[in-house]
């Protein structure tokens, strides 16, 4: 027998043929750059919220990932002429060693040491790209090889980028190192009294999110054909943990739509007297959400529907 | 019978405080053993010792024959040392299902022991009920039900009766029974004495870190230092 094919399963492909088709009409071409780059930021928020959202570990500093990532996948894609779909990856699996190697010491530390080391990355990265000329220093590496010339191609294959993250967490949430990692959200020493290798399971969901965050920084410098310290940035760290916590951290789809929601605010806030203080704005709007709705977005849209 | 646990000459300080102070304990298969004592006395100290939550400043713990000291509290849960906690510990946001399924996955149990377990403390009825709307009683059920279920060798509850009102002690013990009966090896730390009692068939009691009294359940208010350690002498006779 069949099974049957959920509304809301129905909607989302609806919603998907409408977001793959959209920028492809007459008129609205201009909207390919700006959703490319909300597609790759809500690919941020995703890998960020699979390490907040379900194993509970908060970092501030996932933009550190992103563009460690983002540096080491233009530096083999323009100066080893790696094709730039291998660069990508590699890029994303470099962050997720380093992701390893900070998180291995980090991560068996108790109370608030790891989100400390995450603050300090980003930093330390910003400093280091600034003085170092194989990096590019202050102004970066530019051309930086795209991944095809089609703008059209790149907006769908950042679709594809967001697709495939989500499907990816989905995989890791349903999988047994998924429920280990909520068990570890819940409560670690009631996880470890269950048998669960806390430290094991943090290390792997550090390890997938910082893969993930990887791509997306990799995808980003593709994109841009540039990537400079400025990637290190404030903004760049706060975005997804403002896009989750907006959409509904702990649940699939909340980044996607806290990343949809920000970034269609983003681009509308550009005029400039607003511009400088919008990240202020837009975590003062979070945090109100959230207190109001602890599971943002994800929780009105679940009581509306009921 | 032959010996599950072992601990030796175990010590333990905070501070300069001796909490377990050269505990030798020795545990065998199928016994049924309550360790009290007066607050303080480092019961739940020598738990978290034993389960290696822990680490013994000196002294040696032998599960199955084998050295574990200092072994992770999630290895010693992997080789059947479950244990649960004196303040209930449940995974709020899950099911009280899923609370105790992710024990069994560890253990590599499929949903039926689940099920059992949960049939035993009564909570089957309740298990897609989420985990923080449960009481406390519930909960203490639920914390039982997740040790149970992943089939321990050795089970050491730690006041698995408080809070609870007498109807939900009856169920409790009685679950608690049935396991031993069933072959799992139980220690368990309480306060209530009257209920304990009627289930153990050995006694050890503790003190400012050390075993005062180790024998019958019947011969403990008979025991003078046993009296003194919990009335200062007054004459109190235990509530057996």
């Amino acid at each position: 027998m069949m099974s049957a094919v959920r509304p809301s399963h129905l909607a989302g492909i609806a919603l998907l043929v409408v977001l793959a088709v959209l920028p492809a009409l007459p008129g609205m071409r201009a909207l390919l750059f700006p959703l490319t780059l909300t597609n790759i930021m809500a690919t941020l928020a995703i890998a960020w919220n699979l390490l907040f959202g379900y194993a509970g570990l908060l970092s501030l500093g996932h933009s550190f990932f992103f563009g460690a990532a983002g540096y080491a996948s233009a530096i083999l894609s323009k100066s080893y002429g790696i094709p730039v779909p291998v660069a990508m990856v590699i890029g994303a699996a470099v962050s997720s060693g380093i992701a390893a190697l900070v998180g291995l010491p980090s991560l068996k530390l108790r109370g608030h040491y790891f989100v400390l080391v995450t603050l300090v990355l980003p930093a330390v990265a910003y400093q280091l790209t600034n003085a170092l000329d194989v990096l590019g220093g202050h102004d970066g590496i530019f051309g930086v090889p795209p991944l095809v010339r089609d703008s059209y191609a790149v907006y769908l294959g950042s679709l594809f980028l967001m697709l495939a993250s989500l499907v990816a967490s989905a995989f890791v949430i349903r999988s047994r190192l998924g429920v280990e990692m909520i068990s570890v959200r819940e409560d670690e020493e009631a996880a470890k009294a269950l048998g669960v290798d806390t430290p094991r399971v943090k290390l792997y969901a550090l390890m997938i999110s910082a893969f993930l965050s990887g791509l997306a920084g990799a995808y980003w410098a593709h994109l841009n054909g540039v990537i400079s310290p400025s990637v290190y940035e404030l903004e760049k760290a706060s975005m997804p943990l403002l896009m989750s916590v907006l959409g509904g951290k702990g649940t699939l789809l909340g980044p996607v739509i806290g990343a949809y929601v920000i970034q269609t605010l983003f681009e509308s806030l550009k005029i400039e007297a607003i511009a400088t203080a919008r990240l202020f704005v837009f975590a003062a709007a979070t945090f109100a959400i959230y207190r109001i709705f602890p599971q943002g977005l994800m929780g009105v849209l679940r009581r509306v529907i009921g | 019978m032959s010996e599950v646990l072992v601990t030796r000459d175990l010590r333990k300080s905070f501070g300069g405080i001796a909490a377990v102070n050269g505990v030798d304990l020795t545990v065998r298969e199928g016994e049924l053993t309550a360790i009290i004592g007066p607050n303080g006395a480092g019961k739940t100290t020598l738990f978290n010792l034993i389960t290696g939550f822990e680490r013994p400043d000196s002294g040696k713990v032998y599960f199955m024959g084998r050295d574990v000291t200092g072994e992770k509290p999630y290895n010693l849960a992997r080789m059947g040392l479950i244990r649960t906690f004196q303040i209930v510990r449940p995974l709020r946001n899950l099911t009280v299902l899923q609370n105790v399924l992710i024990g069994c996955r560890v253990r590599g149990l499929g949903p039926e022991a689940a099920e059992e377990s949960l049939r035993a403390v009564g909570l089957w009825e309740k298990r897609d009920v989420l985990a923080s709307l449960l009481t406390h009683g519930e909960l203490k059920k639920l914390e039982l039900a997740r040790a149970l279920a992943m089939r321990p060798k050795l089970l050491l509850l730690d006041e698995p009766l408080g809070g609870l009102t007498f109807s939900e002690a009856e169920e409790v013990t009685g679950a608690i029974r049935e396991a031993n009966a069933n072959g799992t090896t139980v220690v368990l730390v309480e306060h209530r004495l009257r209920e304990t009692f009627r289930i153990v068939r050995r006694v050890v009691v503790m003190n400012q870190g050390r075993i005062i009294y180790d024998g019958l359940p019947e011969n403990v208010a008979k025991t003078e230092e046993v009296v003194k350690a919990y009335m200062g002498g007054r004459g109190w006779v235990l509530g057996t």
